[in-house]
């Protein structure tokens, strides 16, 4: 017991001393979290605004009182637009009088060239009930550019609906009405409750760091010491391979229920989420993933003996498997290889079990498949390990 | 000198080369983040088509086959019946669709998956233009407003899918360059190997040279793998600037040497500069817009991409490979004055760094 206690505490030590072991295996799953929770949550909305310049036509043809033009009826809605709640959305930039239209058009296309505009809205000259176009220029490299053109093509269909109207071309009544929502998709007491992306995300950290303990933390150490020919001196004294085994194990749950309680502590503290991570079911299932994982590594520890290639594997399994599985997003729409990845892939199933188990979405995978995809990693590792492992594979050190 | 410096850049080029390691981070660590970022971005192959599930009440006044003929007019869109509201609700959540489409009476009701947090803005416009299309159709509706969306730029059209590319282009030359000065000054001081050389009649200056060149074929090998393979895989081509493209690559870098150079001041074991350089790449791929784009960042994080040459590098690519409108000015300026720098911190480090391990 003592033995093991001491391999524990070597390991402790090590990691404690080490300020980049701290940040990689401590600190980085917490900035990964806020990250991806605030740009997939939209949490960053409040920072986007679209900036919009407006081009009035230098004249308007044919603005007799019964047939208004379609600057003025743009002009309707910019106001209306800014006076509502939606106005903290965009920011409209209009021609100052002593500029005319053309030195207007100029400034503001090399606004959008350095990103200070989203777009320019060109306006037409024309009038009802003659069709004109407006012009919608954008930047096609950013992101908020597009998405304002998308806005704004929705505002123009709306528009052409209201002329309709208008027009007595149909009646409201008669259009077909539409509206959306989204599904629940919240386990919690059966009650709906609206979705959160950090909620989401939670159970995917804590499931990379799993993935990051079993197959980097353990096959680096125990690679590295291996390599150095440290375990090899370790076992010609009275330590046996399975006191050193269950020493390190235990550093490695240690470690694992640290992350676990700071990414919980984290995401109460910062998105104010408190999700039930210390139910009886969640736990079982968090110490088979972490099972799965080590078990993983050892396997990568049997089948690749040099240190120099048990960094590279362990880098090239780790990656598909934390990106290819939703553990950070959605990747269910993926075909091919890469939807194969997907499908085999004991991480896609180990996430979905967890995300189930804490009510934060079900699982699109069956239960028993949540449980079997995993095991069988887990069992043709362990015994491939068995067959292949050894604490000191020969002529490596 | 010089045949000291070409010996000994194909010397160490094809040491860096033999690194397995290396070779993984600088050649296939891009190519695999291009395999499942290209893939989660592209509209086209390894993404399923958007499918739309289809339930009609018994109040429905809709016809079946005026929704159908809509959505088959849309290439990107196929439907499916269902016989429950449930049943599309399940498939939803499972991600077997896109969006269930329930009509009831005259009106649409669309719904969503909120997980689908990145596809549901186009998965809306979609639905919505579905919707405009039946009005249309039905009361003969007229467009008198038209839009015309106008790129600006002579540029055939950007996206994150295309911004990528460049993106991890910029990544493998921060991982062929980052780590070479701690390489140099540092890891082969504490090895002893700058020690043995300063023995030798090799210069220091004609060694540090062949070091730093010897970067550049795996710099451009990684270029030509992404480029290769985002033509064969994803069918992506782009108007490259070619004048400036070699260049801009050997340039980036350097650049990226600066930046390890940078880190060598103040590392003061070969492990704390891998390690640190390690952590700063890893801050740069989030917030230099190569996997996501840098507007969806907090204003607070937006302000930390501009101090990130990796931010710089992965712009002046997007301007150079035709992704996004070139401004001479501004790219000249900007890695210019990075160019500078870097030579200049890496001329300091060399200055200031003993030969004999301390």
């Amino acid at each position: 017991m003592l033995a093991i206690k001491n391999i524990f505490l070597k390991h402790l030590r090590k990691q404690l001393r080490d300020r980049y072991s701290i940040f990689w295996n401590l600190v980085f799953p917490l900035v990964l979290l806020t990250i991806l929770a605030l740009i997939f949550g939209g949490q960053t909305g409040e920072d986007i605004s679209f900036d919009i310049s407006i081009a009035r036509p230098e004249s308007v043809r044919d603005t007799s009182e019964e047939n208004q033009s379609y600057a003025m009826i743009i002009d309707d809605v910019i106001r209306s637009i800014e006076e509502s709640e939606d106005s903290r959305w965009f920011q409209f930039h209009h021609q100052d009088p002593e500029q005319s239209a053309e030195e207007f058009i100029a400034q503001e296309e090399e606004f959008l060239e350095s990103g200070d505009r989203h777009l320019i809205l060109k306006i037409p000259e024309g009038s009802l009930p003659e069709p004109d176009q407006i012009e919608i220029y954008r930047q096609p490299g950013s992101q908020l550019s597009n998405i304002a053109a998308d806005v704004i093509n929705s505002i123009v269909t709306e528009i052409n609906r209201e002329i309709n109207i208008a027009e007595g071309n149909v009646s409201r009544e008669q259009l077909i009405a539409t509206t959306s929502r989204q599904i629940d998709v919240s386990l919690s007491n059966g009650e709906e409750d609206s979705f959160s992306m950090a909620e989401y995300l939670v159970p995917g950290i804590i499931l990379f760091t799993f993935l990051s303990s079993g197959v980097e933390v353990l096959v680096g150490r125990i690679s590295s010491m291996r390599a150095r020919g440290i375990l090899r001196r370790y076992f010609a004294t009275p330590l046996k391979p399975i006191q050193y085994f269950a020493g390190i194990l235990a550093f490695i749950i240690v470690l694992s229920i640290v992350q676990v309680l700071l990414i919980h502590g984290w995401s109460i503290f910062f998105f104010d989420i408190n999700l039930d991570l210390f139910n009886f079911d969640f736990i079982f299932y968090m110490v088979f993933a972490l099972i799965v994982s080590v078990s993983m590594g050892f396997m990568v520890l049997s089948l690749v003996k040099s240190k120099e290639s048990v960094g590279v594997v362990t880098q090239a399994l780790t990656y598909p498997m934390a990106f290819l599985s939703g553990i950070f997003f959605e990747v269910t729409g993926m075909t091919g290889i890469l939807g194969l990845i997907v499908a085999i892939n004991p991480m896609t199933y180990l996430v979905n079990g967890m995300r189930d188990i804490l009510g934060v979405y079900p699982s699109p995978t069956s239960d028993l498949l949540n449980l079997i995809v995993p095991a069988i990693w887990m069992i043709g590792s362990i015994a491939i390990s068995l067959v292949k492992f050894s604490w000191n594979p020969g002529g490596d050190s | 000198m010089f045949k000291q410096y070409l010996n000994n850049t194909k010397i160490l080029s094809l040491a860096f080369l033999r690194d397995k390691e290396t070779v993984f981070y600088v050649l296939v660590l891009p190519l695999l983040f291009m395999l499942i970022f290209g893939s989660l971005y592209s509209d086209g192959e390894g993404r399923h088509q958007d499918r739309v599930l289809l339930y009609f009440e018994d109040t429905a006044t809709i016809s079946q086959s005026e929704i159908e003929e809509v959505i088959e007019s849309n290439q990107g869109l196929s439907y499916q019946h269902i016989n429950s509201i449930e049943e599309g609700e399940q498939l939803l959540r499972d991600y077997e669709a896109e969006t269930l489409l329930r009509v009831n009476g005259d009106g649409l009701e669309f719904s969503y998956n909120p997980a689908r947090i990145q596809d549901n803005p186009a998965i809306e416009q979609q639905s919505m233009a579905i919707a405009r299309e039946l009005d249309i159709r039905k009361y003969n509706l007229e467009t008198y407003l038209q839009t015309e969306i106008i790129d600006t730029g002579d540029f055939a059209g950007s996206s994150q899918f295309l911004s990528l590319f460049p993106g991890l282009i910029a990544l493998g030359l921060a991982s062929s360059g980052l780590f070479v000065i701690v390489e140099l000054f540092i890891y082969h001081k504490e090895k002893g190997v700058l020690k043995r050389m300063a023995a030798s009649p090799l210069s220091r200056n004609s060694f540090t040279f062949a070091l730093i060149s010897s970067r550049m074929p795996a710099s451009l090998l990684s270029t030509a793998l992404i480029l290769v393979s985002s033509r064969y895989i994803f069918n992506v081509s782009f108007n490259i600037n070619w004048f400036l493209f070699i260049p801009y690559i050997i340039i980036g870098t350097v650049i990226m040497m600066g930046l390890g150079a940078l880190i060598t001041l103040f590392a003061t074991t070969a492990d704390s500069g891998f390690q640190a350089a390690s952590i700063l790449l890893t801050v740069m791929i989030f917030f230099s817009g190569i996997y996501f784009p840098i507007e969806f960042l907090p204003s607070y994080f937006q302000q930390v991409s501009r101090f990130l040459p990796l931010t710089y590098l992965a712009r002046g690519l997007q301007q150079i490979m035709g992704v996004s409108q070139l401004d001479p000015t501004s790219l000249a300026m900007e890695t210019g004055g990075l160019l500078i720098l870097s030579i200049a911190l890496i001329l300091v480090v060399s200055k200031k760094s003993s030969w004999v391990a301390d």
